[in-house]
Formats: C-alpha cells, structure tokens, sequence
C-alpha cells in the first residue's frame, strides 16, 4: 500500500512529537513539582496512572466507533482501526491497572482490593482481552470482522461502567480526580490539587493521548503491510 | 511525610516495561515485516526472470526460490 507522502510526514512529526512530550512530561514529573505531603513520592505515579487511563479510554472509542462504522459500511479499514485501538488500549490500560495498585499498596496498605473502581477496570480489561481470543477463534474473515465489530461495541459498556461507578457507588474508597462525586467520606489517598499538580496532569494527560494516537497509526499502518505480505505470498504461491 | 520512594521507583520502572512492551511490539514487527519484504522481493524478481527468461532451467529458479537473505 502507498502512502502519500504528506500524511508519512504527519505521523513522522507526530512520532518525534511524542518523543519531546513525553521526556518534558517525566522532567514535569520530577523536577517541575514536588512530591505531595501525605503520600510521599509514590504520589507521583498518579500522573502516569491517570495518563494511560485516558489513553486507553481515547483507544476504547476509538475501537467502539470502528465497531459502529464497520457494520455500517462492512469497510476493512474500520476493523483493521479496531483491532490496533484494542491491542494497544490493552497495553495502556495494563500500565494503568498495575501502576494503580503498586500506588495502593503504601497507600491504602495492599496490592489489590475488590473496590467497585478496581473490579470494574479489571472486568474492562478482560473484557478487551477476549476480544483478541474472539478474533483469533474464528476462521472467516467476514465473520471474524462482524463479530469482532459487534463484541466491542458491547465491551465499550465496561468502559462507560469504570467511569460512572466512582461517582455512584458510595462505597469505593477509590479517589475521583476530576469531576463530582457522590461521595467523599470513604475515599483513602485523596489529595488537594496544587497549581503545579493539575499542570503537571494536564500535561501527562495530553502526552499520553499523543503517544495513543501516534501508536495507533503505526499499528493500523503495521495492519495494512501484513495484508500486503499476505497478498504477495498468495500470489507467489499461485504463481508456483 | 511518609517514604514512599521505594513504590514509585518500582510503579515507573514496571510502567516503562509494559509502555516498552507495547511500542517494542509493534517496532519488532515492523522490523520482522520489512525482513519478509525483501524475501518477498527476492522471490519475486527470480520468478520475473525465470518468467521472461524460458531457457533457463528450472532448477535455477528453484534455487533462487531457496535463497536466503546474506548475514
């Protein structure tokens, strides 16, 4: 497949602008604010615990739309976009997931809780996870693509439940960083959000949203030359 | 304030392992897919010349369907 030369340049530019964001996002880090008063150091990891969460949730929609507008135009391109938005939101939402829980273990004194926050991201990563079983259990690409369209249009609502439950469970001691809550007495390791805090997780934010998208592109781009390979060792093979 | 620093070594070490992971993934196929490619073009150049070239014999274009890419 060729490419014009205008969007290999977009995504060089996009892939070198993801590099400067994120060396500027860990000097932010760990030089432009300093550590928070009731947590210590380990509050840090907020930032990239929050970062691969929007991440992932950019990737999710991502996958959720293509699942939509795969059934609506049966086009190859949308499933190639949702299978590259679920592998790498997966690999986004896993950074997420453990570096929540290596935060909680000073914090909220163990690894892992059954909290309605946790036990809803773990549903959402599992699953996203039996999304790619699906795709490999069947044989039909046809099918395959249909099924897969389907199932994440209906995986998305694990993504819309790990939003809302921390503002309507009153029991989750998990902290809500931005937006309102229904609660605020069980909360553990909540913090007061400093100028320096919000900027310095705006700019995360931002960055991992870039690197999500920079990632995804490559990876559809990565789709689209093992279709290419395929085609060629076809055509080889017929030839022979 | 608590010291903490030991959690938040092992959270960034364990999230560029997996940030790695991810990217290093798709970096190592890119680089597997562009190894296939030249195969590829191997194959297909021998198969032209075998094509617009009948006299040759067919153990060469064989041969040259074999060939692996030089270390």
């Amino acid at each position: 497949m060729q490419y014009s030369e205008s969007r290999t340049r977009t995504l060089q530019w996009l892939t070198y602008a993801s590099i400067g964001l994120f060396i500027i996002s860990f000097l932010m880090i760990f030089f432009y604010v300093g550590p928070e008063q009731t947590q210590g150091e380990v509050q840090r990891i907020f930032y990239t615990h929050l970062g691969a969460f929007f991440g992932s949730f950019l990737l999710f929609i991502a996958a959720f739309i293509a699942g939509i507008q795969y059934l609506r135009t049966r086009q190859e391109k949308w499933d190639d976009l949702g299978l590259s938005a679920i592998e790498i939101g997966l690999g986004f939402s896993l950074i997420n997931i453990v570096t929540g829980s290596i935060w909680a273990r000073p914090i909220w004194n163990t690894w892992w809780t059954w909290d309605p926050r946790l036990t809803t991201v773990s549903i959402m990563w599992l699953a996203y996870a039996a999304y790619m079983m699906l795709r490999s259990g069947i044989e039909d690409p046809n099918r395959r693509r249909r099924f897969a369209a389907v199932y994440s249009i209906l995986a998305f609502s694990s993504v819309f439940l790990t939003i809302i439950i921390i503002r309507i469970r009153p029991d989750t001691i998990h902290p809500v960083a931005a937006g309102p809550t229904s609660t605020s007495e069980g909360i553990e390791g909540d913090f007061a959000m400093s100028t320096r805090i919000t900027e310095t997780l705006l700019f995360t934010i931002f960055t991992y949203v870039v690197i999500s998208i920079t990632v995804l592109w490559h990876r559809i781009r990565l789709e689209n030359r093992a279709k290419q390979i395929q085609s060629r060792k076809m055509k080889l093979l017929l030839n022979a | 304030m608590p010291d903490t620093l030991d959690y938040m070594i092992l959270g960034y070490v364990v999230a560029f392992v997996l940030l790695g992971i991810t990217i290093g993934s798709v970096v190592w196929r890119y680089r597997s897919y562009a190894k296939t490619e030249a195969l590829l073009d191997q194959l297909e150049a021998s198969e032209q010349s075998a094509t617009s070239n009948p006299s040759t014999p067919p153990n060469a274009s064989s041969a040259a369907t074999n060939a692996v890419p030089s270390r």
